[in-house]
């Protein structure tokens, strides 16, 4: 019998209307559960997604996931929740031909999602860590439910279609209202900075936001974090990885931002877990233990 | 082990003069008491809920008697909340970090006066003294805090401090609660007093989340009360919010037992009765209603043991 405090296997899933802009659109259970990690910091992880290449095969979430401590991760961390698949090859069956998706018997457990940083929540989750995790999925298109899956976008012009991560604890939803759910991927992390000046206002949280590969969306976000207005005993974090590839490389190389952005730090991949180590967003290598997940 | 000798009297806990000093509790994280205020219309404001929840593993209400009729009353509830909480030796209990609300009231010995007296809503600061008996972590200390309605025009402050008061008028005998590390004022819009259950539906709201946070359990301690108190067990039950009653306090707490009962014919006060009887009319579970008598507060103890809110030693 489930005790009254255990979670509910699968995705706890949240919804929220950005409608109502008098009322912001925050979980608050949610809210309390990130507000009592650990180690009082919140860790925003931003960046590739559909588009961040196969060269980075299924590691990236759990490269990033150990980066942050692996099991001994204990940190509130926010990220996206959704997964991309690649569109089911022509011939597999009439079914998904038809719709471009996987059919339910080609779909659920035997399809694999593209490479993505958003794969850190549903690691970390693997790895029992006791980080405190929400991940944050826009409407980008009217939602539906097949095969398994929960679609938040299929676009035909796309090779791909995104569906939550079912393996991702807690997900928060948003959408514009009920009617006219559309939004825009960059609401993700409008609603990332929400719950973190929420949580450094009155949890007294230090942030971080840890920026890898992405695109034009995850170069939107860095720009906007980067000029946030600097408090000197609790600065906006943010930390690029120089060989991650596109947006965040970009951005590491680029001179004027750099020199119009000072407080920005960079670093190599092999170096990320130490310089997360420095920055106090992660437990010293002696707390962590071997990852034992998946 | 506790150090009785740490726990203080009726006397020293009530000293004349300082029922406004907020030292006992909030000094040890060098502040104040945090003031916030919210309309009833608002969702519960995320500093509320941060600050009375971060970081603690269960989160415990008191409910009840904000003045007694019998001056006898007073040491009598004083000396229930100390064992419940563990300040008697020999039976001892250490409180977890929970956090630990009531209203957030304080009751003055006579209106304008300076020196506090025991009602239920004293249990937080109390139960906080006695756990600082156990440990001297603070990180192991309850986190009190209090709401309470705007029930007057206007707030005020004045008299010899300056100090913050619930009332323009310094004839009131209700101050801000000065053991808390939080007050939580709610109003219905600018201009609108509230009854003294103006608060009740937010700070259960409070509790609701806190407990779907899978944090920890939220809790109902009842300690006497009238109809606010009994209120207070309805729309706790209509969350599926445990309910602890201390009979022999009086009134709501002891009418528990009727309640539980499923008959509400014994229960004299109009004000009690009627919110049982929606209890008993809604079908809510009184299975989550617990009773300990008040000579016997281990019963108590064990409850607040299951509960996740502290440790029988």
């Amino acid at each position: 019998m489930r005790r009254p405090n255990q979670k509910r296997p699968g995705t706890s899933l949240r919804l929220a209307s950005l409608i109502h802009t008098k009322e912001d659109a925050l979980s608050r259970r949610d809210l309390v559960r990130l507000a009592a990690s650990a180690r009082e910091c919140v860790v925003r992880v931003t960046g590739g997604a559909a588009l961040i290449g196969d060269g980075y095969g299924d590691d990236v979430g759990r490269f990033l996931a150990e980066s942050l401590g692996g099991s001994a991760c204990d940190v509130a961390v926010l990220a996206g929740a959704t997964m991309s698949i690649d569109r089911p090859a022509l011939g597999l069956c009439i079914r998904c031909d038809e719709l471009g998706l996987h059919c339910p018997a080609h779909s659920y457990g035997r399809v694999k999602s593209k490479p993505g940083v958003m794969s850190v929540l549903m690691n970390l989750a693997a790895m029992n860590a006791p980080a405190r995790t929400i991940g944050l999925v826009p409407v980008i298109g009217d939602v539906s439910l097949y095969a398994g899956f929960v679609v938040v976008s299929d676009k035909p012009e796309n090779d791909y279609y995104t569906v939550i991560d079912d393996r991702c604890p807690f997900c928060l939803v948003l959408q514009f209202s009920t009617d006219k759910p559309t939004l825009s991927w960059d609401d993700e992390w409008r609603v990332s900075i929400d719950y973190m000046e929420l949580l450094r206002n009155d949890a007294q949280h230090r942030s971080l936001h840890l920026a890898f590969n992405g695109g034009v969306v995850t170069r939107n976000e860095c720009l906007h974090v980067a000029a946030l207005p600097q408090d000197d005993d609790n600065p906006w974090n943010l930390l690029l990885v120089e060989d991650s590839g596109r947006a965040a490389e970009a951005l590491s190389n680029d001179l004027e931002f750099r020199r119009q952005f000072p407080h920005v730090v960079s670093c190599r991949m092999q170096e990320l877990s130490g310089v997360i180590r420095e920055m106090g967003f992660a437990p010293e290598e002696s707390q962590q233990t071997p990852a034992t997940g998946e | 082990m506790v150090n009785t000798t740490n726990v203080p009297t009726y006397e020293e806990f009530f000293r004349p003069g300082e029922a406004r000093d907020t030292t006992r509790v909030s000094s040890t994280t060098g502040r104040g008491v945090a003031l916030v205020v919210s309309d009833v219309n608002e969702p519960v404001p995320a500093p509320v809920l941060i600050r009375a929840t971060k970081g603690v593993v269960g989160n415990l209400n008191v409910a009840g008697a904000t003045s007694f009729r019998d001056g006898a009353m007073r040491p009598a509830m004083y000396d229930l909340v100390v064992r419940l909480f563990g300040g008697d030796p020999s039976m001892p209990f250490r409180l977890n970090r929970i956090a630990i609300g009531s209203g957030g009231t304080r009751v003055l010995e006579a209106p304008g006066a300076y020196t506090g007296t025991m009602t239920a809503v004293e249990t937080p600061g109390l139960a906080f003294t006695i756990a600082k008996t156990y440990s001297d972590n603070p990180d192991d200390w309850p986190r009190t805090w209090g709401h309470a309605p705007r029930t007057h025009e206007t707030l005020g402050y004045g008299g010899e401090e300056s100090s913050f008061q619930l009332a323009e008028e310094m004839d009131k005998d209700t101050i801000p609660n000065p053991l808390l590390h939080l007050l939580w004022l709610l109003q219905k819009g600018a201009t609108t007093p509230s009854g003294w259950n103006g608060d009740l539906a937010k700070y259960i709201e409070l509790l609701r989340i806190y407990r779907d946070s899978l944090e920890g359990q939220s809790g109902l301690l009842v300690l006497s009360g009238g109809g606010v108190t009994a209120e207070e067990v309805l729309l706790a039950l209509r969350e599926e919010i445990p309910v602890l009653g201390a009979v022999g306090t009086g009134r709501a707490a002891d009418a528990l037992v009727y309640l539980k009962n499923g008959d509400l014919d014994m229960i004299e006060e109009d004000g009690i009765r009627r919110h049982y009887q929606t209890v008993l009319d809604e079908g809510l579970d009184r299975g989550l209603i617990e009773l300990f008598d008040t000579s016997q507060p281990d019963g108590g103890q064990r409850w607040l043991q299951n509960m996740g809110f502290g440790v029988l030693l």
